[in-house]
């Protein structure tokens, strides 16, 4: 009998474990949904005179869970109470990693929606649109001027599929050039130094590189050859370079085949050189191909790219002192735009959402809460002006996510963090009127009538681009070949459609 | 193949067996004797209908151009346009081709190395080294596809692999850029994937001798047969059910493919992709960053039917041939 008891609360115990299991399990895309908004509810609720507001969900980006979600929440709460705002906010923060599945699942949950959320890293303004993931914002345009204002028509329009504004870009500089950044040491050494900040050509570049592995063997001097501004494209935002502006677009109308173009062979045979030369990543095919190589002593130069000389060196502050080279001019395309936030389709507050969105982009508070969280706590005002963790805190102690600036819609309202660079933002919001733009800015290319031509040239570019980018292969006879599958793959098609509907796009600016 | 996978199969196994005996007797009765089995196997059957029947409604969406806002009953029809990207390019042909030849060189090795393996198992007498050998065949299983593929990358990297600095630099070869060399993987493919799963099939089958009855062998051993013997004229015999079940099994799973071990192992290099890609890799590749769920729900509609024709026609053709034999 007493086993039988046994074996009974042993089964019981069993039973409830694994429906509890399965229960957490199942609902791991929203659980930390859940626990954010009871965090937001109880925050909201324990305030004297909470108001009747709805609150509206708004995706954060971290690295992993932070300490401070719930206060940062109530301070943020507290403070919208003072404004009168008519809405709560309700912190989601995801893990990168995590984006893909959670945002996914997220935007189709009707019961728990995610209101506000921006597009970077998860899919593009266009993606979203197709899948109906959110809503067009035109109606808002009088009612919200100032936010409207914040943009040129030709940055804003990144974000108009089929004439309706689907997003707001995330404030950035919108433009950037690329450098060659070569270690001090090496420049130093090959007598290069003093040049920093020239303009070079990419023959130039590549002497410096051979100079410096002749000084310099143990380091290889290019990292990530995949580059567009270097290579003069304006890819129209597609990675795979299916159908590109030559010039970065600059005064173009004609699309063309970048595979089919004397530059783009020329930069082959360049990357063949830099490889045979023993000028790149050793295992360029498998390898790590980010700045991390930089940092850890494999490469000594690579390419970085920024708005402004200064930009660049806060940048990579962090790593082994450095020279730079200009290699291009200040410029913007599409693929400049790196990110935009929308309501989504699942929002059950729409006005409200949009009230929330547009103090973000305006209310200096707001959007320092979210950006940096909660002063004296989080992050702390220096005496030039900057901000830094507090005496005693580092990234480390992850109180907060202080370091996604970029993620959040207006930067520009926050301070420079942990940097020195005083006039971080300010040059910011200024490169836009000292850079040249594409042409093609603002147009999103529709590729559903040639879906399949395109899944098939994707992945014929995914198996020749990277070989011959990294100089694995004889050119010409591999360009022939990539050229010839690109065809039967139906890249005259796409171009085709698209050069339509940039025709289109142009006659109707 | 997990080993939840595992244990499923050998469970529906077991419910196909214990259907056989029941069919045997009459309604009442039968229900009666049975009603404690059925009570014990209620978990498992919710768990069959909730996991694996219920989602099945969720393959509409094949045939639907999903709307995030509209959901899955509201979103409009599209046909069978989500299927066409599969079959648009050079690629159909490689995928269907990848995914079809590995399976069967795949289920072939693994069944004959695995069989061998247990026979070897079960000749082993000493009990702690027995016990020995079936953790360590176990390791590779249970390992990581990416560790799987660093250590496959410590073997064939270019400038530091093993297989350049230790055999092909001491023989005065050159070395080889092996990521670049398509001809090779097929091979080193197969090989990975035999020494991933081996060891868990070879328990599977170990499991299964030790269950024979060994007066058979006794019997045998006093007639004088010689151990080879015994394996060719007992062993091997009384294996054939379990190596038919587990193989209309794995025919189920002919149009799916490891993707670890294609995507992964490879590390997804683009020259190697004429002898690597498979229907899931380029399935991934294509709607990675488009969260498509139509054509992806397209593609896995498209495996898992095919599979099923697989299964059926297998199991026809095993009914045809020997009756006792069949699955169902």
């Amino acid at each position: 009998m007493k086993r039988k008891l046994i074996a009974l609360i042993l089964t019981a115990g069993l039973l409830v474990g694994s429906l509890s299991g399965c229960g957490s399990s199942g609902s791991d895309g929203t659980g930390s949904a859940q626990s954010a908004s009871a965090g937001g509810a109880s925050s909201g609720s324990t305030q004297e005179g909470a108001k009747d507001w709805p609150t509206i969900t708004v995706q954060g980006l971290c690295s992993k869970d932070y300490v401070d979600e719930a206060l940062v929440e109530a301070e943020i709460n507290k403070y919208l109470e003072s404004v009168d705002a008519g809405a709560y906010i309700d912190l989601v923060p995801i893990a990168i990693g995590n984006l893909n599945n959670q945002l996914t699942l997220m935007l189709t949950d009707n019961d728990d929606p995610l209101d506000l959320f921006c597009w970077r890293f998860y899919s593009t303004i266009d993606g979203c649109v197709k899948n109906d993931q959110c809503i067009p914002l035109d109606g808002y345009r009088d009612q919200y001027p100032e936010v409207w204002g914040l943009f040129n028509d030709q940055i804003l329009s990144t974000h108009k599929i089929d004439g309706k504004i689907y997003g707001l870009p995330a404030m950035d500089s919108f433009a950037t050039y690329e450098t060659y950044m070569l270690r001090r040491d090496v420049a130093e050494d090959i007598g290069v130094a003093e040049r920093d900040g020239e303009e070079i050509t990419l023959d130039e570049m590549t002497e410096i590189m051979k100079m410096a592995k002749e000084a310099h063997p143990e380091y290889c001097y290019n990292i990530n050859t995949n580059d567009d501004p270097v290579q003069g494209i304006d890819s129209l935002g597609n990675g795979d370079w299916i159908g590109v502006l030559m010039n970065r677009g600059i005064d173009q109308d004609t699309i063309v085949n970048y595979y089919e173009t004397p530059e783009w062979k020329e930069y082959c045979y360049r990357t063949k050189d830099w490889n045979d030369s023993g000028l790149l990543v050793p295992d360029s095919l498998n390898a790590d191909l980010t700045i991390s190589q930089y940092g850890n002593g494999v490469a000594g130069g690579c390419y970085v790219g920024g708005y402004s000389a200064d930009y660049i060196k806060a940048l990579v502050a962090y790593l082994p002192e450095s020279v730079q080279f200009k290699l291009t001019d200040l410029v913007g395309t599409s693929a400049s735009v790196l990110g935009g936030w929308c309501i989504s389709t699942v929002c059950k507050h729409p006005d409200e959402a949009m009230k929330l969105l547009s103090m973000m982009y305006t209310d200096e508070k707001l959007a320092r809460y979210l950006i940096l969280g909660v002063e004296g706590r989080n992050y702390v005002i220096r005496e030039d002006g900057t901000a830094g963790y507090p005496e005693g805190i580092t990234a480390e102690d992850y109180l907060y996510e202080e370091q996604v600036q970029w993620f959040w819609p207006n930067q520009c309202l926050s301070i420079p963090f942990e940097t020195n660079m005083t006039t971080f933002y300010t040059d910011m919001l200024d490169a836009p009127k000292h850079a040249k733009f594409s042409k093609a800015m603002g147009f999103v290319f529709d590729s559903s009538a040639v879906y399949d031509q395109m899944a098939a040239c994707t992945a014929v570019v995914d198996e020749y681009r990277k070989a011959l980018l990294y100089g694995q292969v004889d050119v010409d006879s591999y360009i022939e070949k990539f050229n010839i599958e690109l065809k039967e793959a139906g890249i005259d098609e796409i171009i085709a459609e698209e050069q339509r509907q940039y025709d289109e796009f142009l006659s109707s600016r | 193949m997990s080993l939840a996978g595992g244990a499923h199969r050998d469970m529906c196994a077991a419910l196909f067996i214990s259907g056989g005996l029941i069919m045997k007797k009459p309604l009442l009765k039968k229900l009666k004797k049975y009603v404690p089995l059925y009570i014990l196997a209620l978990p498992s059957i919710l768990y069959l209908i909730v996991n694996n029947y219920l989602p099945m409604c969720g393959l509409v969406l094949a045939f639907k151009q999903y709307s995030f806002a509209k959901g899955i009953v509201d979103s409009p029809w599209n046909g069978i346009k989500n299927f066409t990207f599969l079959f648009g390019s050079k690629w159909a042909g490689i995928m269907f081709r990848n995914t079809i030849c590995y399976n069967i060189v795949f289920l072939v090795l693994n069944t004959i190395v695995a069989i061998i393996i247990a026979i070897l198992l079960g000749e082993v007498r000493k009990e702690r080294r027995k016990k020995f050998y079936q953790t360590v065949i176990l390791v590779p299983y249970l390992m990581s596809t990416v560790l799987v593929g660093y250590l496959v990358f410590a073997f064939f990297s270019g400038s530091n692999g093993f297989v350049n600095k230790s055999i092909l630099e001491p023989l005065g070869r050159e070395a080889v850029s092996w990521y670049t060399k398509k001809e090779a993987w097929p091979f080193i493919l197969v090989v990975v994937q035999l020494w991933r799963s081996f060891g868990f099939q070879s328990i599977v089958y170990y499991a299964t001798i030790i269950g024979f009855d060994k007066s058979l062998y006794e019997a045998a051993a006093i007639d004088g047969a010689t151990a080879g013997q015994q394996i060719r004229r007992i062993t091997l015999p009384l294996l054939r059910p379990t190596v038919i079940i587990l193989t209309i099994m794995g025919l189920g799973r002919m149009f799916n493919s490891d993707f670890g071990l294609f995507y992964q192992v490879p590390q997804n290099s683009g020259m190697l992709y004429e002898v690597t890609t498979t229907i899931d890799t380029f399935v991934y590749r294509t709607l990675m960053l488009d969260h498509d769920i139509g054509r992806s729900m397209a593609a896995g509609f498209l495996q898992s039917i095919l599979g099923f024709i697989v299964v059926m026609l297998a199991n026809t053709a095993v009914r045809k041939i020997d009756k006792d034999s069949a699955m169902f």
